[in-house]
């Protein structure tokens, strides 16, 4: 029994680290804006923006080599993105340029 | 405002006047379609027509968006069985289209993307205030209403992006046409 449970927490505690890091922060695009319009993450999370809008909309880092661009999202679309660094990133649709976002990653 | 813009402020706020009747929805679905059909048309001739890469850039986002919307509209009245219905204001609309197409056509270079871009401040200005006083108000079916609701962020959005265009229009054509010597 008690063997048991001791390989049963050791599962355990392996399994939790690989679940913190496979987080993932969800954003709407939604009557033009990105909502919410700044998130936080950790290396290694996802972020997912979801098109909500009737008309297509980009993803795009701010900057002359985008950490990400997703191109054209149509409506009710996806775009994922797994940070890799740590940083600021701040991003606007290609499209819109009237719209915001900023991703700030941390270690 | 010119005589183009003038007329599509008239057209749309003499509709919202409380003395004329609301429009049903037959007839909100007709001015939907035939404002976006407008805009589309519009966008198309400025991406022939403009050398500015910044007003080919919206253009093509105005026949892109306002594409989209006419199908989400032509969508929703086929499930509603709602045949859009001619009626006062789509005429004004598209007589109100005819001459700013003509005028359009005729011009080139500066004059064309500042006349192109001022329209567009002009029209989705009218267009906004048309859905907030006219067009939600009026709408008697909530999925109809629901459409517009969901369709004036994206007006709002190229009303700005208009104005910041036809901004750094305007400081341009404030230099004149000879070279700039800074």
């Amino acid at each position: 029994m008690g063997k048991r449970l001791g390989i049963g927490g050791a599962l355990l505690a392996l399994s939790l680290p690989a679940l913190a890091q496979a987080g993932e922060v969800e954003i709407a695009i939604t009557g033009m804006l990105f909502v919410p319009s700044r998130v936080e993450l950790r290396v290694g999370d996802t972020v997912r923006w979801r098109n909500e809008d009737i008309v297509p909309h980009t993803v795009t880092a701010v900057g002359k080599k985008p950490s990400f661009d997703s191109d054209s999202i149509p409506a009710g679309g996806e775009f994922r993105f797994t940070a890799k660094k740590a940083g600021s990133f701040a991003y606007t649709c290609r499209f819109h340029p009237m719209m915001k976002g900023k991703v700030v990653v941390k270690r | 405002m010119n005589k183009s813009t003038l007329f599509i402020a008239l057209t749309l706020a003499g509709f919202a006047a409380p003395a004329l009747a609301a429009p049903t929805d037959p007839e909100i679905a007709h001015i939907v379609v035939t404002a976006n059909s407008i805009d589309v048309a519009a966008g198309k001739l400025a991406q022939e027509k403009s050398k500015n890469a910044e007003v080919k850039k919206f253009a093509q986002q105005m026949v892109t968006d306002h594409t989209a919307v006419n199908g989400q509209a032509a969508a929703l009245a086929k499930k509603l069985g709602v045949t859009p219905a001619d009626n006062g204001v789509s005429k004004s609309l598209n007589e109100g289209a005819e001459q700013n197409m003509a005028k359009l056509k005729g011009l080139s270079g500066h004059g064309f993307d500042h006349e192109y871009v001022s329209h567009e401040v002009a029209f989705h200005q009218a267009v906004l205030d048309a859905i907030d006083h006219t067009l939600i108000p009026s709408a008697q079916n909530q999925e109809l209403k629901d459409l517009i609701v969901k369709v004036r962020p994206a007006i709002a959005e190229h009303l700005e992006h208009a104005k910041m265009l036809d901004a750094k229009l305007s400081g341009k054509s404030h230099q004149g046409h000879r070279k700039h010597h800074g």
